[in-house]
């Protein structure tokens, strides 16, 4: 059963994006538009509740949520002139011994604008489930920043998400917890798949297959970012 | 549903969410031991056999130490209750502990047990009101309870740095996703005469442990200089798996060792491509 929230009930664009996401026949090209325009409108939610002037943002995604849901934050984070650096992690998804129990999410692969400051984090996924990539990102930043708070933002959340992934941090960090999302769902199927969710699994609805082959995946945002990094540094 | 039925489901709810606690418990020492263990006698490891639920009276985890010269028995009972008493007579934690001491001493062998409890104020309470004729062989030892195995990886700080000894790498991912093969293992075992060696062969075959190699490894020269040409691009071999950056935003490192099948088609590619950027190169790494 799916529990929407206030913001998506009052909105017939966001309950649009979101059953496009469900429905079967979108193909690719609009599944990725979806989650961009779903991006823009967490961000405008995000935006409603709080205050982001004259702070420092750092947005974090995995690879593959960077060029769609991310950009979309993105994008809405630069026309609002707020300072902003990006982080997107390569993560190897895998449930060990075929149980979500002992899931595992190593980051192969990262790429971390430098900062030597960062008041707010938005971590970004297309959906949060199990929490363990997002619990692995998340850990890996706040071991060396400290922001004020942390955003985490996303499209679904499955029911149990919230309470599982605080219950993985001390208090001092979960206490900087902000949940910003559109739908709750109280499912999920035999490929750990929450239904309805966002359709499926996001890599193959993406067309990039499985946990493996999308991490040969490079976003443009990356590409396009790490260019100027790179040029500005020598 | 009417009152008292109410009152009786959520008891049993909390008497399965209290039996889960414990067996998570129970796995995640198992875990801790079996890195301390393999720390300790990483020369040693056929030779040390770990069992659960064995016969016995203290039997949540069971270790044979058959190194020679130094053989011996542990035994380990666990608790995560907030409230514990030594208590008497039969079904008591000290009628277990006591008839657990007289079987072995007719086995005429070392031996040690351990109460491990999560709880502070068990920990105290247990060690000031421990029986007089246990204290020879009973240490009470406190190993807390995080919620989790990844919250132990993350925060238990000895627990980290028992991983830490044995991962390649100091990152909480690559700590945890060694630590949950390690759990993986074992927890797929029957529990039953486990050598070390065992177990430590699974987490080797499973291949997201990032376990650290002794071995000395480098690559290939023509890989070298393929790489060393890259502008920004840096890389070492970091406890036998290869690590890189690149300027000051990126990094990765393999999953696979350097001298593994796996990292030598890499290597392969990396030649055949002859990858004059970053941009070039990072398709070929972002496989491994």
């Amino acid at each position: 059963m799916r529990k929407l929230t206030t913001y998506a009930q009052h909105s017939d664009q966001v309950r649009g994006l979101l059953e496009k996401l469900i429905d079967k026949s979108t193909d690719e090209q609009q599944y990725a538009a979806s989650f961009y325009e779903l991006g823009r409108e967490l961000f405008a939610e995000l935006l409603q509740k709080f205050t982001l002037r004259n702070s420092k943002v750092m947005l974090a995604c995995s690879s593959e949520d960077a060029d769609w849901l991310s950009k979309g934050i993105l994008d809405k984070l630069n026309e609002s002139h707020i300072d902003t650096k990006l982080a997107v992690f390569w993560n190897l998804r895998v449930n060990l011994n075929n149980d979500a129990n002992l899931a595992i999410a190593p980051i192969t692969k990262s790429y971390i604008e430098q900062t030597d400051k960062v008041d707010y984090l938005i971590i970004c996924k297309s959906i949060i489930s199990s929490s363990c990539v997002v619990r692995t990102n998340i850990t890996y930043i706040t071991e060396t920043i400290d922001p004020a708070k942390i955003f985490v933002v996303s499209p679904v959340l499955f029911e149990k998400a919230i309470p599982n992934l605080k219950s993985e941090f001390p208090f001092k960090i979960s206490s900087k917890f902000e949940f910003i999302y559109f739908a709750e769902d109280d499912e999920i199927n035999e490929s750990h798949e929450v239904i309805p969710g966002i359709g499926g699994s996001v890599y193959k609805r993406l067309g990039l297959e499985d946990s493996f082959k999308k991490n040969r995946y490079i976003p443009t945002i990356v590409k396009e970012r790490r260019s100027t990094n790179f040029e500005a540094n020598k | 549903m009417d009152k008292r039925t109410k009152v009786y489901l959520t008891n049993k709810q909390r008497g399965g969410e209290v039996n889960q606690r414990g067996n998570d418990y129970e796995l995640t020492f198992a875990c801790y031991r079996i890195l301390q263990f393999v720390v300790r006698h990483s020369e040693n490891l056929q030779r040390i056999i770990f069992s659960s639920q064995c016969q016995g009276f203290i039997d949540d985890l069971f270790i044979e130490v058959k190194v020679p010269g130094n053989e011996k028995d542990l035994f380990h009972q666990l608790k995560t209750s907030q409230v514990l008493n030594w208590g008497n007579g039969e079904g008591s934690l000290s009628y277990d502990f006591d008839q657990q001491g007289k079987m072995q001493k007719k086995r005429n062998k070392p031996y040690h047990t351990y109460l491990v409890v999560s709880n502070d104020g068990v920990y105290l309470h247990m060690r000031r009101r421990i029986p007089r004729k246990l204290r020879k062989y009973v240490s009470i030892e406190k190993f807390p309870w995080f919620g989790s195995l990844n919250a132990h990886c993350a925060y238990h700080l000895q627990f980290r740095q028992l991983a830490a000894q044995l991962c390649a790498f100091q990152d909480t991912d690559k700590l945890d996703a060694l630590v949950k093969c390690i759990y993986a293992c074992w927890g797929a075992t029957d529990k039953k005469n486990i050598p070390l060696s065992q177990i430590l062969n699974c987490v080797r075959g499973i291949g997201y442990a990032y376990l650290k190699s002794t071995l000395p490894m480098i690559l290939r020269d023509r890989t070298a200089a393929i790489l060393q040409a890259i502008p920004g691009f840096r890389f070492n071999i970091t406890g036998g798996y290869f690590y890189w950056t690149f300027s000051n935003t990126d990094r990765g490192q393999s999953r696979y060792l350097v001298n593994s099948p796996e990292f030598r088609n890499i290597e392969n590619e990396i030649i055949a491509e002859n990858p004059a950027t970053f941009n070039d190169l990072e398709l070929i790494i972002s496989s491994i």
